[in-house]
């Protein structure tokens, strides 16, 4: 016989829905918010917060709470710079560097056929509307070094280059930090082939 | 390079056992299905992850085990080095690779023990589909440039997602987007295999010598119907790409990409003749096991000492003459581990090695009297 009360069911299967989530982890988070019903309430009421606040940015899809997100809305970033990448969290990653200083353009994913991801289902055309209606200086592809993000700047290259744009692709080389004698052959030949002049 | 140590629990019909293994020679005797296959399957399992037998993955898993370990402690280069594997399965097979608590990559861990592996199925590098002898220059080609390995996954993720892109109807503008992968990670491939090819060339010469092969003598070429390879390979990448854009609307319609490394082969003739239909049984299985031998030196010059070799079912289809040389061949290497279901042919022309008896899927080490006749 299921012991489970209907409520307590509803709730794991929803937990079981999120990635990374399989039914012990599940079971786990229902018993420790069952434990802390006043956790359990705050944690109701920021997903239902965010779940109705949270939008696309118009402009460059990074997640915003109003039409256009703070960054966009910024008169002291440089306008002319549009950082390219898969997913919010990326522009997340390159923004706490505290080194740029342009606006970003999330695609939304890479271009995937095997899951059914072509350019349509990307951002792409407003990246180029974008690109067309304002005075861009450049444009930074940064999308992942995996098959699916190199074609992607290939495919993004080839959209951009009529508008006359600098294209440029970010860097891919050695860690910081790191050893050349530790480093796999890949990535070597990599940021052998991405060096560049001392001047 | 020798395996000083092997564990094995639920491969195979292997029953769950520890064995210390010895240097040089060790001949394996038993009756058919004793084990003594799945025993050096183990060992090129543990170095390889791959078998010599065309099996798929999952069936490495004993029969109603959903997962199998295998361990080894390897000794080169003076100091020892302890590795092993943990596959699950699943739907898949999955493993975890190790050597000692640190978990490695397949590229990383395939260079830590790597074994050379020679069976009855060798006759499919002459006589079997062009998969086999590429899969057998890959190889080549990954011990020479390891970095090859990634370039392979890499063309071949680009090759699934070209070849889904067109069947499902899309732009030209993406197709091509993934044709320059292709073109670029194709190009070098080709390149990488040319080299090994030169290097596999000139050992197999020499293996036919030493095994007595008279004239005139096998000649391997690099195959490459779409001209995409071969002598020419000047300004590959930006053929290739030509010629992926030209072949888009008839490979839409095929479902598959028609052009590239992955429908090259190796050419293997004798005398202008292919070889599959100039050679005999016995002569077959005798230039595959100089194409194996080709390949074992071409590593033995990269790694400045001799792999792990296993060699099984080593007397099918060869006379005792040929027999004697084959065996010539592997003894002085640091370790050979061979098995037959006939012992007694083979044990007269083993000399100093060791015979071990497996029965019940499970070696008897050191039981030499047993074998003899």
């Amino acid at each position: 016989m299921d012991l489970r009360p209907p409520s307590v069911r509803a709730l794991l299967e929803e937990l079981e829905q999120l990635p990374g989530v399989g039914p012990r982890t599940a079971t786990r988070l229902v018993q420790h918010l069952l434990r802390h019903p006043s956790g359990a309430r705050r944690l109701a009421a920021a997903v239902a917060g965010a779940a109705q606040i949270v939008r696309h940015c118009r402009e460059c899809f990074l997640l915003a709470e109003e039409e256009r997100c703070r960054l966009c809305q910024d008169p002291a970033r440089d306008r002319e710079v549009i950082c390219v990448v898969e997913d919010p969290l990326n522009a997340w990653a390159v923004e706490a560097t505290g080194e740029y200083s342009g606006l970003y353009h999330v695609l939304g994913g890479t271009l995937d056929p095997l899951h059914g991801v072509g350019p349509d289902e990307l951002t792409v055309s407003a990246l180029v509307e974008r690109v067309k209606r304002n005075v861009v200086g450049e444009v930074i592809l940064a999308t992942n070094p995996t098959v699916e993000g190199e074609a992607t700047a290939h495919y993004l290259a080839r959209v951009l280059r009529p508008t006359g744009v600098r294209l440029t692709r970010i860097a891919f080389g050695l860690p910081a930090g790191g050893e050349i004698s530790y480093a796999d052959q890949v990535t070597l030949t990599r940021s052998l082939a991405g060096r560049r002049g001392m001047d | 390079m020798i395996l000083r140590r092997l564990r094995a629990r639920g491969f195979r019909n292997l029953a769950d056992q520890d064995l210390q293994l010895e240097a040089g020679l060790t001949l394996l005797g038993g009756p058919n299905g004793a084990g003594k296959s799945n025993f050096l399957e183990a060992v090129a399992v543990l170095g390889n992850l791959s078998s010599f037998r065309p099996i798929s993955p999952s069936q490495l898993v004993c029969w109603g085990r959903e997962k199998y370990t295998l361990a080894g402690v390897v000794r080169r280069a003076g100091s020892e080095v302890e590795l092993r594997q943990d596959a699950r399965l699943t739907r898949y097979l999955t493993r975890s690779l190790w050597r000692g608590g640190r978990r490695l990559a397949m590229g990383e861990y395939l260079q830590l023990c790597p074994v050379a592996p020679l069976s009855g199925y060798d006759r499919a590098l002459v006589v079997g589909a062009p998969e086999e002898r590429r899969r057998f220059l890959d190889r080549v080609v990954f011990h020479l440039h390891p970095e090859a390995l990634r370039l392979l996954q890499q063309y071949r993720r680009a090759l699934r997602q070209r070849s889904e892109l067109l069947a499902s109807g899309g732009g030209d503008g993406a197709a091509e987007a993934f044709e320059e992968i292709l073109a670029s990670s194709g190009a070098r491939l080709i390149e990488l295999r040319l080299q090994a090819l030169r290097a596999l060339g000139a050992c197999l010469e020499a293996e036919l010598a030493e095994l007595g092969w008279p004239a005139p003598r096998p000649q391997v070429r690099y195959h490459a119907l779409d001209g995409l390879g071969g002598p020419d390979a000047t300004q590959l990448g930006t053929r290739i790409r030509s010629a992926l854009a030209r072949m888009r609307r008839v490979d839409a319609q095929q479902r598959r990409t028609s052009v590239g490394p992955h429908r090259h082969d190796l050419a293997i003739s004798v005398g202008g003749t292919p070889a599959r239909e100039a050679l005999s049984a016995g002569q077959t299985k005798l230039l595959a096991v100089a194409l194996r031998l080709a390949a074992l030196a071409v590593l033995e010059q990269r790694l400045g000492s001799s792999p792990v070799v296993v060699f099984d079912d080593v007397d099918a289809e060869l006379d005792a003459s040929t027999l004697m040389r084959v065996l010539a061949r592997l003894a002085g290497r640091a370790q050979v581990l061979i098995s037959s279901a006939r012992p007694e042919i083979v044990v007269p022309v083993v000399k100093g090695g060791a015979v071990w008896w497996v029965e019940s899927g499970r070696v008897k080490t050191g039981g030499a009297e047993r074998s003899l006749p």
